[in-house]
């Protein structure tokens, strides 16, 4: 299955460390430069995801408040994943640069304006 | 304040599914309590938005998990195929009947009447049998969709059909009813494996010989073709025997996932056809068994047979569920 790309936020922020709900979208919000903001609904419809395909699993569990407080960390299988995601994105930003380099040079707006 | 506001959020929690609030809920209450303002006392109108689609599209299916909340669409396709295959090999009885009939009896044989009706039912299956076998599988729902309304209108009109039209209607909205899944997206590519056609196939293919039982096994005394009472019983109850026999041995060429729900499903059908035709819903056993004429309406018949099988299904999905629950 695809990932898009709050799963890939979320593997990302989970790659090195065990993180919370809360936590975990604070991270997310950080990775992405305060773009992405994962509400809580949305974060777990990615996680339960996550989790069914092995790519995140449950590292702890323990009780703060009286309020139930899961950690989860990037499974092997999410690691060789989120490697293989990180190595395509690269590929394509590559590609993205180089052809943003191989692009005809526009005359310099200011310019074109006066000359008309 | 704070407890007015958890309580607010746990009440927008009963938008998810049991299964996934037991299994998240508190986290998902503790995530929306940590992002709460201070003095915040009602959810935000964006936490709404978001949790109540994130359940919808949990309820929908559309966020399906590997724990297999998403198979019994392909099990459903794959019974419904297995479905498909006996009914195009029950069509096709009459006409492997009525051969095997004037092959050994020539002019004593008892004459088969299969009709217009009988060789369009014929060709309708083919097609529906076809159309699966090439992997297109939506075509075969809606063209099972449209046996189902052909075999009603010929039950409301009365057209003169030798073969119980309610029977008939009966083992298409089976096969339409388990194709229906094939609408919804995704499921097209859930192609089934080569052992399971084979298993089909080969059920298929003996439903459809096992017509020559009769005329093989009929003694001529006389001018008159004999056919014993008990001898046809027995033919009955075996060729029933046989083919829930090798239906079981098709679905257990399915992937494991499939295989505990098309059990589920199988047993479903079979339940709702046996009490279907045990009640008397169809007079196709009245002849050899006139017991089985136990109840005076078809229509009652019917409706006991889907309670019951109702009831088999439910138990099937507790089943399963509880099982999965200890094995996760």
């Amino acid at each position: 299955m695809k990932i898009g790309e709050p799963a890939f936020l979320v593997m990302t922020a989970l790659a090195d460390r065990q993180l919370y709900g809360y936590a975990l979208i604070e991270e997310v919000r950080q990775i992405s430069g305060d773009l992405v903001h994962l509400k809580a609904g949305s974060l777990y419809a990615i996680l339960d995801r996550l989790r069914a395909e092995g790519l995140v699993e449950v590292a702890a569990e323990e009780v703060v408040n009286s309020r139930l407080r899961r950690y989860y960390r990037l499974s092997g299988a999410g690691a060789q994943r989120l490697a293989e995601e990180s190595e395509r994105m690269q590929r394509q930003a590559r590609t993205a640069t180089t052809r943003l380099q191989a692009r005809p040079r526009p005359a310099a707006p200011g310019v074109a304006g006066s000359l008309a | 304040m704070s407890r007015a506001l958890e309580r607010r959020y746990q009440r927008l929690l009963q938008w998810y599914p049991p299964e996934f609030r037991e299994q998240y809920g508190a986290e998902i209450l503790g995530v929306l309590m940590d992002g709460a303002e201070p003095g915040q006392s009602r959810p935000r109108l964006g936490e709404v938005v978001d949790v109540v689609q994130a359940a919808i599209m949990r309820r929908m299916g559309a966020v399906r998990t590997a724990t297999g909340a998403g198979a019994w669409l392909p099990a459903a396709a794959a019974v419904g195929t297995l479905a498909a295959v006996l009914v195009l090999a029950r069509q096709a009885r009459p006409a492997v009947e009525g051969g095997v009939w004037s092959w050994r009896f020539a002019e004593q044989a008892p004459i088969t009447v299969i009709g217009t009706v009988g060789w369009a039912r014929l060709a309708g299956w083919l097609l529906i049998v076809v159309a699966l076998a090439v992997g297109k599988r939506s075509v075969a729902a809606a063209v099972a969709g449209m046996a189902v309304v052909a075999e009603l209108a010929m039950l409301v009109i009365g057209v003169g059909d030798p073969s119980g039209a309610g029977w008939q209607l009966l083992l298409a909205a089976v096969v339409a009813v388990l194709l229906a899944g094939s609408f919804l997206q995704g499921t097209e590519q859930d192609r089934l494996s080569a052992r399971t056609w084979i298993a089909a196939a080969v059920a298929g293919v003996c439903t459809a010989l096992s017509a020559t039982l009769e005329p093989i096994l009929a003694r001529q005394s006389g001018a008159f073709v004999e056919v014993g009472t008990q001898l046809e019983v027995n033919l009955a109850i075996g060729t029933a025997s046989m083919i829930l026999l090798l239906s079981v041995v098709t679905v257990l060429t399915l992937p494991v996932v499939q295989r505990g729900r098309a059990l589920v499903l199988l047993a479903t059908v079979v339940v709702l056809l046996a009490t279907a035709l045990l009640l008397g819903y169809d007079n196709a056993l009245s002849t050899v068994m006139p017991q089985a004429a136990l109840t005076g309406s078809p229509a009652a018949a019917l409706v006991v047979a889907a309670a019951v099988a109702a009831t088999v299904l439910a138990a099937g999905i507790f089943v399963i569920r509880a099982k999965e629950r200890i094995g996760s």
